[in-house]
Formats: C-alpha cells, sequence, structure tokens
C-alpha cells in the first residue's frame, strides 16, 4: 500500500530530525520541574494544558494555514492539477498540516494517562472509563477544531473566483470557536472543576432516552467531527472542480434540528407549550443555517446565470449542481416556517406559554409575526444579494452583516425611544394583530429590492458576444 | 495530422466582465504553440481554461476526446501545467519534488523512480537530486518545476510565461528543452510576451485580444510529424510558368512578383519533385527553403488587421 502522498509530503516538511528531537525534550523539561515541585496531579494537568496550548492552538494554526501555505507558495495549482482524489487530499492535509502538533500533542496524552494510572489514588478517584473517555474526548475535539478551521479555510477560498486569500487568523478562531464551543456544552463541569468523580457526571436525556454522560459526548463529539469531515472532504472536491450535487448543508441543518429538538424532547412533550413549539427549534436553527450558508457561499453573478441558464434549458441535474447552498436553505426556511403558520392557524389566538428562547418571548408568537419573520427574511436576502451584485467595492458580505447590524439592533431602540413602537413592523418583524401593518412595510421593500437587484443584473450580464473562429 | 485539443465556443466571465469570447480553436498533436497577445488579452484564463483550473462560463474542450471539464482529475493525468507564479517547496530536495509529484500522478514506486530519472535527465538536475529547492538558481527551479510538470509525461503540457526572469543561457537550455520534449512526442502551449524566443521552437502561433482569437496560423516547419511543409520560393525575375506550376502541387499559393509562398504536402519527395519541375521549366529560382516566418512581424501585423477589422 503506498503512503497518502501529500501526507507523505507534509511529513518530510514537519518531521525533521531536529524537530522530533525538540519536542520531547522541550515537554520533558516542563514535566519534570512541575513533577519535581507538585503531585502526580499536578503533572496530569499540565499535561492537559500543554495538550490545549499544543494541538488546539497552535494545530488549529496549522490546519487553517494548510492551504493558505500552498496559495502563498504558489503550489496549490499544482496541487489542483494532481489527481490525488479530494478525500486523501484532505486528510493529507489535515493530518499532514499537525502532523508535528499531534506528536506533541501523544506526548501529552501519554503523560496524562500515565500520571492517573501509575498513581493509584487518581484512578480511583476518577474512574478509569473516564479518564480514557477525557483523553479520547480530547483527541477528537482536536480533529474537530482542526476540521473546522481548515473546511472554513477551504470554504473561503472557494468564494473567491480571483485574488485567492485564505484569512488565516480567522479560520483558527473559529477552530478555537469550535473547540471550546463544544467543550463548553458538553464538558463545563469538567474543564471548570477538573475530573470531577463518575459520580457527580450528569446523563443526558436524548428523545426521552438516558444516556450516560460519556457515551452521550462522545457520540456527539464524533458526529460533529463526522460532519467537519465531511464538510472538508465535499468543499475539497468543489476545490479540485469535481461536479457535486450540494446537499451536505442542508443534511448538516436538519441534524442540528433533530439533534436540539432531541435534547429538548421532555419539554415538548409537557402540556405547558402549544404544539406549535415543536418547529419553534428547527426555525430558528433554519434560520442559522440560512444566513450562515449565504455569508460563507460565493454570490458573483456569473455563477447565478450558469444556474439560471441550466434552469432555463431544463437541464435538471446541472442545475441541482449548480443551485447554491444558501438558496436550498432558504428554501427549507420557508418549508419549517410554512409548517409552524399552519399550526398557529389551527390555533385560537396567540399562544401563551410564557417561555422563552434565544431572548424571544414565544408568548408573542402568531402566524402573522413568523409570516412577517419570513418576509424580513427574504428581505435581507435580496439586499444581501443586491449589495453582491453592485459589487459593492471590497467585501459585500462584510458590509451587509454591518448594515444587518445597524437594521436590527440600531434602528428599532430608536423609533422605540421616539415614541413610534408602532412603527416597529417597518424595521423588524413585531407582533401586531394588523395583519397588513405587519406584513406590508416589509412587502414593500421586498418589492422594491427585487426592482433595485433586476436593474443591477441587467447592468452586470455582458451582452452577447460575437464569435469568432481560430483557425490553422 | 490529427488534433489532440478540441476547443469550442469557450466562453469565460469574471463578474461583469467577459475574459474569452466564444473562442474555438484546435491544436495538432506534436506542435508547439506560441500563445501570443498583448496584457490582459486573456493568456492566463486560456491556459487556466485549458489545464481545467477554472470552469468556463460554457463552451467544451476536449482532449484526446475527452471533456476536460466533465472530468477534470482524469485529464490532469493527461496534462502538465507551470503557472507564471509558479512555487517549489523549498525545504524539500530536488528528489523529493520529483517523488511527490510522481506518486500525486498516483506512479507505483518501480514507475515512480524511473519517472524521477527520466525528469531528472529530462531538465538536466541529475546531479542535484539532493540539493534542496530552495538552493537553485531561477533558472534551475524554472527546470525544476518543468521536471515536475512532465513527470508523468503528459500529452499535453501548458506553460505560462516560462521563460521569465530567465538569463539568455537559460532562455536558451529552456528552447532545446521543449524542442526535446515536442520531439518525444509531447504537445506544448507557451505563453509568452518574448516573440523572439518563442520563435526558435514555435510551430504554431495563437493570438489573443481582447479575449477573442485574432489568429491561429504556422508560424514554422518545426514539426517533425508534419506531413506538409511551408515553403517559399524566390526567381531571379518573374516567370509566366511559375504560377501555373505551383497551382497543380502546392496549396494556398500566394505568388507576389518573383516570390511565392505555399504549402506542399509529400515530404522531401514532393519538395524534390517540385523543384526539379520549376528547374526544367526554365524557372530562374534563386531560393527554395522552408518559409521562416517572423513571429514580430506577424504579430504585429494580424493584431493590426484584428483591429481594423
Amino acid at each position: 500500500m503506498t503512503l497518502n502522498p501529500e501526507l507523505r509530503r507534509n511529513f518530510w516538511l514537519e518531521l525533521s530530525a531536529q524537530r522530533l528531537i525538540a519536542m520531547p525534550v522541550v515537554l520533558g523539561l516542563v514535566f519534570w520541574v512541575v513533577a519535581l515541585n507538585g503531585s502526580a496531579a499536578a503533572v496530569s494537568s499540565v499535561a492537559v494544558v500543554a495538550f490545549h496550548l499544543i494541538v488546539y492552538f497552535w494545530g488549529t494554526r496549522r490546519a487553517a494555514s494548510a492551504i493558505a501555505t500552498e496559495i502563498n507558495g504558489g503550489t496549490w495549482d499544482d496541487q489542483r492539477m494532481s489527481p490525488i482524489a479530494a478525500w486523501p487530499m484532505g486528510w493529507g492535509k489535515l493530518l499532514g498540516s499537525t502532523a508535528y502538533v499531534w506528536y506533541g500533542g501523544a506526548i501529552c496524552i501519554s503523560v496524562f494517562l500515565s500520571a492517573h494510572f501509575f498513581h493509584g489514588t487518581l484512578v480511583s478517584s476518577f474512574g478509569v472509563a473516564s479518564v480514557l473517555s477525557l483523553a479520547v474526548s480530547l483527541v477528537l475535539l482536536g480533529l474537530f477544531g482542526h476540521g473546522v478551521a481548515l473546511a472554513l479555510s477551504l470554504t473561503l477560498l472557494c468564494k473567491q473566483q480571483s485574488k485567492r486569500r485564505v484569512p488565516v487568523s480567522l479560520c483558527q478562531m473559529a477552530g478555537l470557536a469550535a473547540i471550546y464551543g463544544m467543550s463548553s456544552f458538553l464538558f463545563s463541569e469538567i474543564f471548570v472543576t477538573a475530573l470531577p468523580p463518575a459520580a457527580a457526571l450528569k446523563d443526558f436525556l436524548w428523545f426521552g432516552e438516558k444516556y450516560e454522560f460519556w457515551t452521550f459526548t462522545l457520540a456527539t463529539v464524533i458526529a460533529f467531527v463526522g460532519w467537519a469531515f465531511l464538510a472538508l472532504y465535499r468543499l475539497m472536491q468543489s476545490e479540485l472542480q469535481y461536479q457535486i450535487r450540494p446537499f451536505a448543508w442542508l443534511g448538516f441543518t436538519v441534524f442540528l434540528m433533530i439533534y436540539g429538538t432531541g435534547l429538548l424532547y421532555e419539554r415538548l412533550l409537557s402540556n405547558t407549550v402549544g404544539a406549535y413549539m415543536w418547529l419553534v427549534l428547527p426555525l430558528f436553527v433554519a434560520v442559522f443555517g440560512f444566513y450562515s450558508a449565504f455569508f460563507l457561499a460565493p454570490k458573483n453573478i456569473v455563477l447565478f446565470r450558469k444556474w439560471l441558464a441550466a434552469v432555463r434549458r431544463q437541464e435538471w441535474v446541472p442545475s441541482w449542481r449548480l443551485t447554491p447552498v444558501w438558496f436550498q436553505s432558504f428554501g427549507l426556511l420557508w418549508l419549517v416556517g410554512a409548517g409552524l403558520i399552519a399550526i398557529l392557524f389551527g390555533q385560537d389566538g396567540p399562544v401563551t406559554s410564557g417561555a422563552q428562547l434565544f431572548g424571544f418571548r414565544l408568548d408573542e408568537i402568531s402566524a402573522f409575526y413568523v409570516l412577517a419573520a419570513l418576509l424580513f427574511v427574504t428581505r435581507d436576502l435580496i439586499f444581501l444579494l443586491w449589495l453582491n451584485l453592485t459589487g459593492v467595492k471590497g467585501k459585500p458580505d462584510l458590509a451587509g452583516i454591518i448594515y444587518l447590524l445597524v437594521f436590527y439592533s440600531v434602528l428599532p431602540p430608536l423609533l422605540g425611544f421616539a415614541g413610534g413602537t408602532s412603527l416597529l413592523p417597518i424595521v423588524i418583524p413585531y407582533p401586531t394583530d394588523n395583519f397588513l401593518w405587519a406584513i406590508g412595510p416589509v412587502s414593500l421593500q421586498v418589492f422594491l429590492l427585487v426592482l433595485l437587484c433586476r436593474r443591477s443584473w441587467s447592468e452586470r450580464s455582458p451582452r452577447e458576444p460575437v464569435v469568432m473562429e481560430g483557425k490553422v | 495530422m490529427t488534433s489532440l485539443v478540441e476547443m469550442r465556443d469557450l466562453v469565460y466571465e469574471y463578474p461583469g466582465f467577459r475574459a474569452l469570447h466564444n473562442l474555438c480553436a484546435t491544436i495538432q498533436k506534436g506542435t508547439i504553440t506560441a500563445l501570443v497577445g498583448p496584457n490582459g488579452a486573456g493568456k492566463t484564463t486560456f491556459l487556466r481554461c485549458l489545464a481545467a483550473l477554472e470552469a468556463p462560463y460554457s463552451g467544451t474542450i476536449n482532449l484526446d476526446g475527452l471533456n476536460i471539464h466533465s472530468d477534470p482529475r482524469l485529464s490532469h493525468t493527461q496534462m502538465g501545467y507551470l503557472s507564471d507564479f509558479f512555487g517549489l517547496y523549498d525545504d524539500l530536495t530536488v528528489e523529493q519534488c520529483l517523488s511527490y509529484r510522481a506518486y500525486a500522478q498516483e506512479l507505483v514506486a518501480d514507475q515512480a523512480s524511473d519517472a524521477i530519472a527520466w525528469a531528472a535527465e529530462s531538465v538536466n538536475l541529475t546531479d542535484r537530486l539532493g540539493q534542496k529547492a530552495g538552493e537553485l538558481s531561477r533558472g534551475l527551479r524554472q527546470r525544476l518545476a518543468i521536471g515536475q510538470a512532465i513527470i508523468h509525461k503528459p500529452k499535453l503540457l501548458l506553460l505560462d510565461e516560462p521563460a521569465s526572469g530567465l538569463d539568455p543561457e537559460a532562455r536558451d537550455d529552456l528552447a532545446t528543452l521543449l524542442t526535446q520534449l515536442r520531439d518525444g512526442g509531447m504537445t506544448i502551449v507557451v505563453s509568452s510576451h518574448i516573440l523572439a524566443e518563442l520563435e526558435a521552437y514555435s510551430s504554431h502561433m495563437l493570438i489573443i485580444d481582447k479575449g477573442h482569437i485574432v489568429d491561429h496560423t504556422v508560424v514554422g516547419d518545426a514539426s517533425p510529424v508534419s506531413d506538409s511543409a511551408a515553403l517559399t520560393v524566390q526567381l531571379m525575375e518573374p516567370h509566366a510558368e511559375f504560377e501555373k506550376i505551383l497551382s497543380n502541387v502546392a496549396d494556398n499559393a500566394r505568388v507576389i512578383d518573383t516570390t511565392a509562398q505555399f504549402s506542399l504536402k509529400g515530404g522531401p519527395q514532393a519538395q524534390r519533385d517540385l523543384l526539379k519541375k520549376l528547374i526544367e521549366a526554365g524557372v530562374p529560382v534563386i531560393f527554395f527553403g522552408p518559409e521562416r516566418v517572423n513571429l514580430q512581424d506577424t504579430y504585429i501585423e494580424r493584431m493590426r488587421e484584428g483591429r481594423e477589422t
């Protein structure tokens, strides 16, 4: 069997004899100094901290730089010209660029495990399963963070048709956010108090079933690592010019809906909430899925024209292949929203649960309110498309985010301060019994923005070309 | 001669700007095509589309019958590409650089060793296999980059400005190398601004301006596999029988006063027969030989014609 050439190349670059000697020497000195002045528990803690620094902080940097290094070095086109398939290229880069980091991480994990297993009191306090599970979790979280950093760097690369650059620090931060976001959600007790006794770890309830702490957390991390790897694979396919059908992001969004609903299952079954609550979380996830997909996707007019041309020619497979991911997310959003509206219409008046979700008062939810919210998302979509079509100097998406922040967080308080709460439906989805006032202003905004978009579209579309034949 | 590349109605767009306009071209096997044009004409975009690195807005490119944009990965096994801003892994040795590319091209151990030896020999780097790429001079780096691009013996080699930054000796080496590769059966497309250098080895010239093909013409008789030769005959004084004899055997004969330019099929034997016929008819031939088209003059002339039309 031949070693993955991308991994082999990275090994040549990363694992020189000098570096292989330096890492254990430096780490050995650190652990030795701690062991001289502290207990086995202290060595174990320092090993975990060192693992965080090396694998998480340094590793996400290395993963985020994997593509940027190729682009800056002028070697990325050569790699794209090779017939290495997307998956070997993806995992070769993921593990290859972080090979040295994992070398250090392996030493830290070994020290962590040794400190526990060679010091009986530690194992008897925490339990062998907990110690091993934590070690596996640490490694999986590292893979997850590296995968996110590399996948985001590919995403941002795919966004640009020319002047291709990868913002390495942004990708590294995303990788760190993924690691520590996941940690704070699943392992908050562990990271705050170090390893607590096994009995202190709470079980998880998911769709009414009770799962042991480590079973559920490890399964969750493995699932998210799987999604990160799938993202990496699909993005690499896209970058390597494979003709792929976009379904992964939609799949991930649905996964998040199901996963989240599973955690809220017990509350959803209780009598204090209405049936509509089953779709509130999926709606929020769909909104997140749509905006994320939109801001991360390439949005140049050439891709749109190719897509629409394929649709016009009724070439359904190419049409599906060229369909923007955000468009599918937008469709899913409206589908979930329509379901929610249908449930709400079947009820008498607004629901009065008194509950809140993400700061929203759920007792104010009505069919009009949801419809208005969907129209505001539609307005945002068309507005953001218009910004992209007009080619706002520099970064239209960044400009769009700033505009949206102003629309949603600056204008409403200003109107409220001026005593004009009745005017709020103009700028945000606002609960009101007046159907026309709830959706009229936003519908007008949608209409005007469509006109603007159409004009920009015409201006940016080249006229039909003159055919010139080159002949020998 | 059979065609290797068939390009049909190729359109490439950047947002709000069409870079290539419905280009159609055929590139014959065993030729070296000089891709020329002013800055911003679309040469690099053309090459990147041809290398299946960019997906066009519309149109098709077939490489030996394979639609390269339907299956870019497979087409990459049959082509090599050297970007104008190529890079090397400076911390790897020449051997490691070549080895990586050989394995990336899915060559197995023995094949890879042979390919590394062949590529190193082709680019004259056999004695530097242990040297790090970062320690090589500009000319040697260029050679290594070409060695990497040809390690899998591609049918089509695409080079974007390969001579930029090279000293005269290195350019001469490059010309020799490209001619050798062409003689070995490779088809080559070279983009460059240095027309005098292209003249040394190009058999065809493809001129692009503002995303249009202005001309695609034979510029020399550099092709060893060609059955057809571009010839020039010059007379001491005009002769009545001259044009008549030529029109019987040659294609596209252009006769102006005492000079004729034409294509003649049939190889050396046909050339010998024609010369014999002219002498026997009493035509006062003072020159009979391959047509040497001056690339610079042709380029300027075609560009002017293109812009006027």
